[in-house]
């Protein structure tokens, strides 16, 4: 250790204050704390041996007596390793807490897994099982038709322009009495057919016009009539 | 003290089973003083400086049978006993589940209530500015102006580089001129 005088250097050169404050212990011990503290620490290291052998010893005496003990009771079975398990089968070295055996069962009972809770379901009339068979047979075939009827507006019979074009062209290079005779041996209305066939270029009446003028129709096949034969 | 064996002789006793405990009592009887006190200035009271000695040496007691003589018994020694007190400190300051500051003022209550504790005197003042210190600095302060230990010597205690142990006592007698100026 350092001479205090090279502590106290050592602040003056600091410029401390602290080189002018008496270096002193402010702190006291009990009286003769000191002369006894070694004395105590070899109690306190001793102690845990102490206490390791004072567990591990038996009764005074024990070993003196044991062989005589268990030879005595070895003399008095007719056989050696009989004689001395039945002298040693009635003692039970184990201990159990008392009224232990009385709780037990109730202990191990409640500590079983409770049983999942049966819910039982009421029983229902027959008519409510065939309305909801009814229910879902209907749903089902409503679903395969719609499906169906999607795959027929996006399949072939949906119109296609570029066709309805060239069936337009090769219709117009037929002669009219072959289409005619066409229809009448497919069994169709031919007048039906021809009306159809100039209206498609005209505005036909409203619905409205029908109710409030008796004569629309009349007017109107006439008229057909007319523009037929200005265009023939 | 002039005839008493030095520290490799006390060793080599110790490692002997008919003289072991003649030799343990010849350490504490030589270095318990110094380490008291080196603790008491840590923890403040005596009963919990007391308990860390008697542990610490117990300690001691135990692992000694394992000390290499790296380094000299006393600063093996002092190693243990700063190791000690700054472990009880932290337990009590987990116990108490204080936080730093509050603990710093704990000891200077603690101080405070000490039965010849006097608030005029320097000398206490300089014991409130001590423990207002971070621990680390609390301890190079203690080890370099009471105990007067040269810096190698902490070095080997403390396991920091003498530098940064010179700059950490400067930092400390600064902040204790401070605090008693300021009061």
């Amino acid at each position: 250790m350092q001479s205090n005088d090279t502590i106290k250097k050592e602040l003056k050169e600091l410029n401390s204050i602290l080189a002018g404050i008496p270096n002193t212990n402010v702190y006291r011990v009990p009286d003769g704390y000191f002369d006894v503290l070694s004395h105590d620490i070899l109690l306190a290291v001793r102690q845990p041996a102490k206490e390791a052998a004072d567990n591990s010893s038996v009764p005074a005496g024990y070993f003196d007596g044991l062989a005589g003990t268990i030879m005595g009771k070895i003399r008095a079975g007719a056989d050696e390793g009989s004689a001395l398990l039945a002298g040693l089968k009635g003692i039970n070295v184990y201990r159990v807490p008392p009224g232990y055996f009385n709780n037990l069962s109730a202990e191990i009972v409640n500590k079983l897994p409770q049983p999942a809770k049966v819910v039982v379901m009421e029983k229902r009339s027959s008519f409510f099982r065939y309305a909801a068979a009814a229910v879902i047979t209907g749903i089902i075939g409503l679903s395969v038709i719609s499906v169906f009827d999607k795959k027929g507006e996006t399949g072939s019979t949906r119109p296609n322009p570029e066709m309805a074009i060239d069936i337009d062209k090769g219709l117009s290079t037929v002669a009219d009495q072959d289409i005619v005779s066409y229809l009448q041996t497919s069994g169709m209305d031919v007048n039906a057919a021809l009306v159809a066939s100039v209206t498609d270029d005209k505005n036909l009446p409203e619905q409205l016009d029908y109710l409030t003028d008796d004569k629309t129709l009349d007017n109107l096949l006439s008229e057909l009539n007319a523009s037929e034969s200005t265009n023939n | 003290m002039a005839n008493q064996p030095d520290d490799k002789e006390l060793l080599l006793q110790f490692r002997n089973e008919a003289t072991r405990e003649v030799a343990f009592t010849s350490i504490i009887k030589k270095y318990q003083e110094k380490l008291y006190w080196h603790i008491r200035r840590m923890v403040v009271e005596h009963e919990d400086a007391n308990d860390v000695l008697q542990n610490m040496f117990i300690k001691v007691w135990k692992s000694l049978d394992n000390f290499r003589e790296d380094s000299q018994l006393y600063t093996w020694l002092y190693r243990i006993a700063t190791n000690e007190s700054l472990t009880f400190l932290q337990q009590q300051k987990k116990r108490s589940s204080l936080s730093l500051s509050d603990d710093d003022s704990s000891l200077s209550n603690r101080i405070k209530a000490d039965g010849h504790f006097d608030a005029n005197k320097l000398e206490w003042k300089l014991q409130l500015a001590i423990q207002k210190l971070p621990e680390k600095q609390r301890t190079v302060f203690n080890l370099r102006y009471y105990d007067e230990m040269p810096y190698e010597e902490m070095s080997r205690v403390l396991e920091t580089s003498e530098g940064a142990l010179k700059a950490s006592y400067h930092h400390a007698v600064k902040k204790i001129e401070e605090y008693i100026l300021n009061r």
